[in-house]
């Protein structure tokens, strides 16, 4: 009797016993798999992609210098970061193809690659006007890349500007990362750029980068225009003064956009912009495509050099009118460029086409390439003066009382 | 016939175990059931009873000049200048023709007489300090009720102190317990049953509760759990929670312990049973939610914008206090990409030098953080002063100047630390303090994925856990929108008009309904 109940005791035991260690077995024998303490981490703050003259891709990485003991063993591949303000150096690989480069690209680092952090992916001109599309594929596979990283099409090649350490921001990364949010046109993320370049249109808009040097004593990155990709590859830029129609029918306008009007010789009226919105509506009558654009603004005047009183109301009406038709001129503009030059439908009027009318859609996509410079655009624009300012007309101008 | 170890074991209600060795060193006396008429007969039996016991006091005297009488009594028991006033004094001089007990009893001016019929009422009465008067030819004794010892005053309970609101604590003695609870519910509702457990203390054991709000099934099950209880000594509430609670096995505190008769008188005001010990001054509540061991009494008598945003306050801090160190490790090892860039560039470069992994550096901060307050709450006030300086000072700010840990990971400890000691019950703070380890452990092995098993584990066995049949996690889990006022949120007391734990048949109204519906008529002309 009492061996029967031992026996189950001992049953019992062991059963606690195997419920006890299989837990601590299952954690402890997965060893902290797939950890790596962040200071055995290279984190690649921005991440360069240019295309040589042998035809191969040389990736350049930035990476964020935690230990100063890296400077000094930097100069062995390649040129690294000034070491004076240096808190970041680069690194340059080569490889026939993105995937080549990067996997040579731990060959050359003591610390384990992490892409985790690149917040800027900038391709060199070259490079763009080749074609994006291997390299986004790349880029947009691995799950570790952030998506919401910015893309920047360099005017020079991608390893200058990523060698440069703009003397402000801690590193370049930062300072286009920066500049893109305070810039009067929303950037281009990684994820916007994929969904452009695969979507309808295949037609897609990358902000470009140069570099000042003259005046300065460190030379910086800027943004100067839009890149303008079609089917893969960079097509055209334009400077920036040139993108106001674009990023109305982009949508992307942002606040602080100052629009300025000559109404008079050398007699200047400049508004700001408060809020920005335009919404594209299609229709489709009798197989005629048409689009209207729809702009609703907010401004406020931040600066009156002729002779108008704005504390007046007819004034007002006056400038609203001669703003949406500044604006009107803009978008047309854009419409042509888009329609006639580049024939790229860079305002993803495919997809606003497709929403609305996904039968016709299906019918007639494949001919979208000729329907779409024949899209007729109906332009209704609305601008409102928010505020006119503390002042009327100009007070401290001579003549005036 | 019936030895003196029978009386024994009768009064300590023991098993065969103990009255076996009790009857060993006392069986050779020999007494009758109940007390003999023969007065040196009583004594005799009492005093073997009482052998070795050097605080027994054995007072003989003769009444009125003609009658033998002993008065039996603990000495640091009673009040000695009350004995000599009221009884022995009029007893000594008395001029009766009859010296009968009823005669006695008349002569005493003293309020709580009881009769004593056996030796073993006589014990159970002079051990709770009522002197025993044993009287010539008389099969009975008198016992009177002047116990008096010493004890602590009523202060301030220390381990939960408010800003606001009342000062008063528990003490160690029941009866001024009983009498504290009955101050803040006079109504004669206010039940107070005793019963005394422990076969060597006899410890008063009282279980109060509001007859009409608490359900009578709840007042049943309490008395049924305590029924059996059979140990030798009961030196503190936890004895008996650990001995009656539905879960002794969980590391989460299925009743809630308080020093304070105001939060006492609450949840008895809420349908909740109190238990009180002898000797304690901490007392037990049952049922409880896991929501009142995360509020406190200030919540009530602060106004209810306060109680409430404090209340957010201490649930956002008890999930930093369970998961601060554990989210950190994984991030820090696991999930580096999931903070902003600027965050890890500092977080990195403060960990460049650091030797150990981040899950070691969390364990050695987290546990030299356990002893410190360890040490710091066992010395006294003064020292542990010291301890805190030389632990704060010396330990965390030495330990990043040698590299040994980095600066982020003792702020996060910090933080932990003082998010642990920000919830009000000093039991619940220590469960999730000691749940901690395991989920740092979980992090530094799986990361998130560990993380989130933990609290899946955690969040399971308290959803399976019960406080005398109510569900630990009642009134999110199972929902119940009634109740959710009190946890959400402190709702204001206008509000706040019904029982949350009362059962379905009984009156829900807490307060007039016509003070909240009426207010806005204008009606009332007073």
């Amino acid at each position: 009797m009492t061996r029967k109940v031992d026996a189950k005791l001992v049953i019992k035991r062991m059963k606690l016993a195997v419920r006890l260690i299989l837990p601590v077995a299952m954690l402890t024998l997965s060893g902290c798999w797939d950890s790596t303490e962040v200071n055995d981490l290279a984190i690649i703050t921005a991440v360069g992609i240019d295309r040589t003259e042998d035809q191969q891709l040389e990736l350049t990485v930035k990476i964020y210098l935690i230990s100063p003991s890296d400077i000094e063993g930097s100069n062995g591949m390649t040129g690294s970061g000034d070491t004076g303000s240096g808190q970041s150096v680069i690194r340059s690989v080569k490889g026939t193809s993105i995937a080549d480069a990067a996997s040579r690209l731990q060959q050359v680092l003591t610390r384990k690659v992490f892409w985790g952090q690149a917040e800027v992916f900038m391709f060199g001109a070259d490079m763009a006007r080749h074609g994006l599309d291997e390299v986004m594929d790349f880029l947009t596979r691995q799950p570790t890349i952030r998506e919401r990283a910015n893309v920047f099409i360099s005017e020079t090649s991608a390893k200058e500007v990523l060698a440069l350490n703009p003397p402000i921001e801690r590193s370049v990364s930062d300072a286009l990362r920066e500049m893109v949010n305070l810039q009067t046109c929303s950037g281009t993320s990684l994820m916007k750029l994929s969904q452009m370049m695969s979507g309808k249109s295949r037609a897609a808009i990358v902000p470009t980068v140069d570099i000042i040097e003259a005046d300065y004593e460190t030379p910086f990155p800027y943004i100067s225009g839009i890149a303008i990709v079609k089917n893969g590859a960079m097509i055209d830029q334009i400077r920036e003064e040139d993108t106001l129609g674009i990023m109305w029918l982009r949508d992307i306008i942002k606040p602080r956009k100052t629009i300025t009007l000559e109404p008079g010789k050398h007699q200047y009226i400049s508004v700001q912009l408060i809020r920005g919105h335009t919404s594209l509506i299609p229709s489709i009558e009798d197989d005629r495509w048409k689009i209207t654009v729809r702009s609703e603004s907010l401004v406020k005047i931040i600066e009156n050099t002729t002779d108008r009183d704005y504390s007046i109301p007819d004034h007002l009406d006056q400038l609203e009118a001669e703003l949406a038709d500044h604006i009107n001129r803009n978008i047309n503009q854009a419409i042509d460029l888009a329609q006639q030059k580049w024939k790229a439908d860079i305002y993803q009027f495919a997809d606003v086409f497709h929403r609305a009318y996904p039968k016709i859609w299906a019918r007639q996509k494949d001919r979208w390439e000729e329907l779409f410079p024949k899209v007729e655009v109906k332009l209704e624009t609305n601008v409102i003066i928010r505020r006119p300012g503390m002042t009327g007309k100009n007070i401290f101008k001579p003549g005036q009382r | 016939m019936i030895t003196v170890s029978h009386i024994l074991s009768r009064l300590l209600r023991s098993g065969q175990r103990r009255s076996a060795q009790a009857e060993q060193s006392i069986h050779h006396l020999q007494v009758q059931a109940d007390l003999s008429e023969e007065l040196h007969v009583n004594v005799e039996l009492l005093r073997n009873i009482y052998a070795d016991c050097s605080d027994i006091i054995f007072h003989e005297f003769v009444i009125g000049g003609r009658t033998r009488a002993v008065l039996i009594y603990i000495d640091g028991l009673i009040n000695v200048e009350e004995i000599d006033r009221h009884v022995l004094a009029p007893l000594q001089r008395d001029n009766l023709d009859e010296h009968s007990l009823s005669n006695i009893r008349r002569t005493i001016p003293v309020t709580s007489i009881t009769t004593v019929k056996t030796p073993v009422d006589a014990i159970e009465a002079i051990s709770n300090g009522r002197p025993v008067l044993l009287v010539e030819k008389e099969p009975q004794g008198l016992s009177f009720g002047l116990s008096e010892w010493e004890k602590r005053a009523i202060e301030e309970p220390t381990s939960e102190s408010v800003l606001k609101g009342p000062r008063e604590g528990f003490i160690e003695s029941i009866r001024t317990n009983t009498a504290l609870l009955r101050r803040k519910v006079r109504s004669p509702n206010l039940k107070i049953r005793m019963i005394r457990k422990g076969n060597y203390t006899r410890t008063s054991i009282a279980i109060a509760y509001i007859d009409g709000i608490a359900s009578p099934a709840l007042v049943e099950e309490v008395m049924r759990r305590l029924q059996p209880i059979e140990i030798d000594g009961i030196l503190e509430s936890t004895y008996i929670e650990e001995l009656i609670e539905d879960n002794p096995f969980s590391l989460f505190p299925q009743m809630l312990a308080t020093e304070r008769p105001d939060v006492a008188a609450a949840y008895l005001l809420e349908g909740c049973v109190v238990l009180l010990v002898d000797g304690s001054p901490s007392v037990r509540i049952a049922p409880i939610t896991m929501y009142s061991l995360l509020q406190s009494p200030e919540d009530y008598y602060e106004r209810y914008f306060i109680g409430s945003a404090i209340r957010w306050l201490r649930y956002l801090f008890f999930a930093i206090s369970l998961l601060g160190p554990s989210l950190y490790v994984a991030i820090l090892t696991f999930h580096q990409e999931m903070i902003p860039t600027p965050l890890l560039l500092t977080m990195a470069r403060s960990r460049e030098q650091i030797p150990f992994p981040a899950l070691i550096e969390a364990l050695l901060m987290e546990t030299m953080f356990e002893a410190l307050r360890e040490a710091g709450a066992r010395l006294p006030k003064q020292i542990g002063s010291a301890v805190s300086i030389v632990g704060a000072l010396v330990i965390g700010q030495a330990a990043i100047s040698a590299g040994i840990v980095s600066s982020p990971m003792v702020m996060v400890v910090a933080i932990t630390g003082i998010a642990s000691f920000m919830s009000p019950r000093f039991n619940i703070g220590i469960t999730v303090r000691l749940l901690r380890f395991p989920m740092m452990f979980l992090a530094g092995f799986l990361g998130f994925l560990g993380v989130i098993l933990g609290i899946i584990i955690i969040l399971n066995h308290l959803l399976t856990l019960r406080s005398f049949g109510v569900p630990y996690l009642s009134p999110l889990a199972p929902m119940r929108n009634r109740d959710l006022k009190d946890v959400l949120i402190r709702v204001p007391t206008r509000m706040k008009a019904e029982y949350p734990h009362a059962p379905a048949d009984r009156n829900h109204e807490r307060q007039s309904s016509d003070l909240w519906s009426d207010s806005g008529n204008g009606d009332d002309s007073t």
